[in-house]
């Protein structure tokens, strides 16, 4: 930081010093030093440059990562802040988004510059923060998070989600951000937040052929398949979401009331038949639809035990369904899901975490690609030792429906202040018909480290 | 997890100096212990903190906080925030803590990484925080004595850095008290003169020592008593922690809203 820093003040005194005489450069070296001073007192550079390695069991290499990651705080007053952080990304395998995606699913202001294959750069976050009246404002690119739950997404889906790496990438990263405007009002004990959002960007989907790619059709040569583009809506304003939430601390519980009109990130598959002289064509065209959202939060502490849990409910949400029965592949209906959740601490320098996640839609369907009640457990325990310098974490996400899911152990080492290395397993089991099964093998040994500066 | 109660009693060490000796000039054990609770500790405090964490082989980890405390009548309230290092930049922890009454503290965590406030429970006071040789209780007693988790006995005079003390042995009421906060025994020494703790000895519930917590660099700030530094030394693993406090306000006003969850959210850019 404080060579930064002391760039801008050479930068400074450079242009400074073009006047002539010399007690004018006396003058304006004190200036620059003022200037340098003030400038260390409201510029904070702070940021991360990590590594990250994966080769899966079978001896493939999958990703070998270096990010750049600066944060950068000007405060501007008391009041108001602005931050900037730039991520730059280098992935010298290129096989988790090989070449160069078109990012259809992105909007243009919030897409990634991709330069070649394995070089990006991307603006992950660009906001003002400040205070008029009694109200919180941020303006920008930002990364708003709502629910209580751990992985499971019920409410907190404000931010499509980077499956570049199916959910394995650190929280942090597997998030896209988006230029929204975001409204906290103090009502009394409670806060009233309120969001418009024109940014129009859906999940990232990995394409054909990517390792975690979610889009895998496998049709008999006397079918032909077209994929058509995804029909992202592009107005900022008439395709904005808009989100209001309500939440405070009453009684001893943390209450929260939420609702949220957006298009559904997950894109519906609507399929098309068509027979001709070549053949019959199955015509795949994916397509946002507009939900509401309405739900609540709720959490409290209990001795050892922490409970916390969410819930909402879709008034529309479209699954894969039969062709047969459903002439365009999709099946409409109304979704209500909760996540309920128990952190225990009640063994020294350890929590246990677990989860229950249950989806059930409104009405079934024949040929409906999922049951009509889909039930999800997860189970984490996490031990600190070494005056927490070791940290050992292992994590379980089990789909009861399937049998299958994932287990994740980890182990990591705080080596001194800035830097941390860690290694562990993400390990799939199950069936290929499942979310977590399909992915069976591409089990992952990963090892990495983490310079903070 | 552990890391995150971490930081939520990293608070500035502050003792008062209230003037409350006996008619006979030598105070009782119940004197002893209602003067050194009886301290003024302000209503507000605004700080700043350096942890230095040594281990065994003398690595050394350093973690500064910013922190602000605030009474409501006996409610206490706090909300830190890690501003180094970096990893751990924006970490914060508030908590309502409830002197006195039955019902548990309730805390609140905001956990960067995850862009996240969590409830979390910080039942187990015999936890240490945040990697130190403090446990949670240690850190929530604000150098106070605990009148009722333990028996006091008085265990003589003795100078501690020329500083005259009462020395009380103190033994946990009960095995379940014991247990749970780790100490089988404490022996403390409160300065004479200015009702301040200077040092404080503990064995585990086996018997045998634990670790010393010795207070230094005394001064009145703003007319509270105050500890600039304090040193724990644990000589079962050979590790140690010395708080600095770098920068301590009790004047300048803190705003109610400084306690509350959204203020939590906003990080320490805000402060």
């Amino acid at each position: 930081m404080r060579k930064v820093l002391g760039l801008l003040g050479v930068g400074v005194l450079c242009v400074l010093t073009t006047l002539s005489s010399a007690e004018e450069v006396e003058e304006n070296e004190e200036l620059s030093v003022r200037l340098f001073d003030r400038l260390k007192e409201r510029v904070f550079v702070t940021g991360a440059v990590k590594f990250e390695t994966a080769i899966e069991t079978d001896g493939d290499a999958q990703k070998f990562e270096f990010i750049v990651q600066p944060e950068i705080e000007i405060n501007v007053n008391d009041d108001t802040n602005i931050v900037f952080v730039p991520r730059m990304r280098f992935d010298a395998l290129d096989e988790l988004e090989p070449g160069r995606p078109d990012q259809d699913e992105i909007a243009g202001p919030s897409r990634r510059w991709l330069i070649g294959d394995p070089l990006e750069l991307e603006v992950r976050e660009l906001f003002v923060e400040t205070i008029v009246g009694d109200t919180y404002l941020t303006v920008g690119k930002q990364t708003v998070v709502w629910g209580e739950s751990d992985g499971l997404k019920v409410l907190d889906v404000v931010n499509p989600t980077d499956l570049r790496e199916f959910g394995l990438a650190d929280f942090e990263d597997s998030r896209i951000p988006l230029w929204t405007v975001n409204a906290e009002i103090p009502i009394k004990e409670a806060t009233l937040q309120l969001l418009w959002i024109p940014d129009t960007s859906k999940h990232n989907i990995p394409e054909m052929g990517s390792t975690f790619d979610l889009v895998n059709i496998d049709l008999p040569d006397s079918i032909n398949l077209n994929i058509e583009n995804y029909a992202r809506p592009r107005d900022g304003f008439k395709d904005s979401d808009f989100g209001a939430r309500l939440s405070g601390f009453w009684k001893g519980w943390n209450l929260s009331l939420n609702y949220f009109y957006h298009y559904d990130d997950t894109p519906v598959v609507y399929l098309a038949l068509a027979a001709g002289d070549d053949g019959v064509t199955v015509t795949v065209s994916p397509e946002y639809e507009r939900t509401h959202l309405i739900g609540g939060t709720f959490s409290k502490a209990f001795g050892d035990l922490t409970l916390r849990g969410e819930l909402g409910y879709s008034t529309k949400k479209y699954f894969d369904a039969s062709i047969l029965f459903d002439p365009d592949g999709v099946h409409e209906t109304g979704e209500f899901g909760y996540v309920i959740g128990l952190d225990w601490f009640g063994i020294r320098d350890t929590m246990i975490s677990f989860q229950l996640f249950q989806s059930i839609l409104d009405h079934d369907a024949p040929g409906l690609g999922r049951d009509r009640v889909d039930n999800t457990i997860t189970f984490l325990v996490r031990r600190s030792l070494k005056n927490d310098t070791l940290s050992v974490y292992n994590i379980l996400v089990h789909n009861l429906n399937h049998g299958d899911g994932y287990v994740r152990p980890k182990i990591s080492y705080q080596v001194n202040d800035e830097m941390s290395i860690w290694t562990g397993f993400d390990i799939f089991y199950g069936g290929d018909s499942g979310l977590f099964g399909q992915f069976d093998d591409k089990d992952r040994l990963v090892m990495g480290m983490e310079w903070s500066f | 997890m552990n890391l995150a109660i971490g930081l939520l009693y990293i608070v500035s060490s502050v003792f008062g100096a209230p003037n409350l000796s006996n008619e006979t000039g030598v105070p009782t054990i119940e004197q002893i212990v209602e003067n050194v609770n009886a301290r003024d500790v302000g209503v507000q405090a605004s700080n700043t903190i350096r942890m230095t964490l040594t281990d065994k082989k003398g690595k050394e980890l350093v973690r500064e906080s910013v922190g602000f405390r605030k009474y409501f009548g006996e409610e206490k309230r706090s909300l830190n925030f890690c501003s180094k290092p970096a990893k751990l930049r924006n970490f914060g922890l508030l908590t309502f803590d409830y002197e006195g009454e039955e019902k548990s503290d309730d805390s609140w965590a905001y956990l960067p990484d995850m862009r996240k406030v969590r409830r979390i429970s910080t039942d187990d006071r015999g936890a240490t925080v945040l990697g130190t040789d403090f446990t949670v209780q240690d850190m929530k007693n604000e150098s106070k004595i605990s009148t009722v988790d333990y028996d006091y006995s008085a265990a003589g005079i003795e100078t501690v850095e020329d500083h005259v003390c009462h020395v009380l042995e103190a033994l946990p009421v009960s095995d379940a008290i014991a247990k749970e906060l780790g100490y089988g025994k404490l022996h403390i020494f409160v300065d004479a003169d200015i009702w301040i703790l200077r040092k404080v000895e503990f064995w585990d519930v086996e018997g045998t020592h634990l670790k010393t917590i010795t207070m230094h660099d005394v001064e009145e700030v703003d007319g509270i008593w105050t500890a600039r530094r304090v040193f724990a030394k644990n000589h079962q693993n050979d590790h140690s922690t010395l708080i600095e406090l770098l920068e301590i306000d009790y004047t300048t006003e803190i705003d109610d809203d400084t306690f509350t969850e959204r203020a939590l959210r906003r990080g320490i850019r805000g402060k």
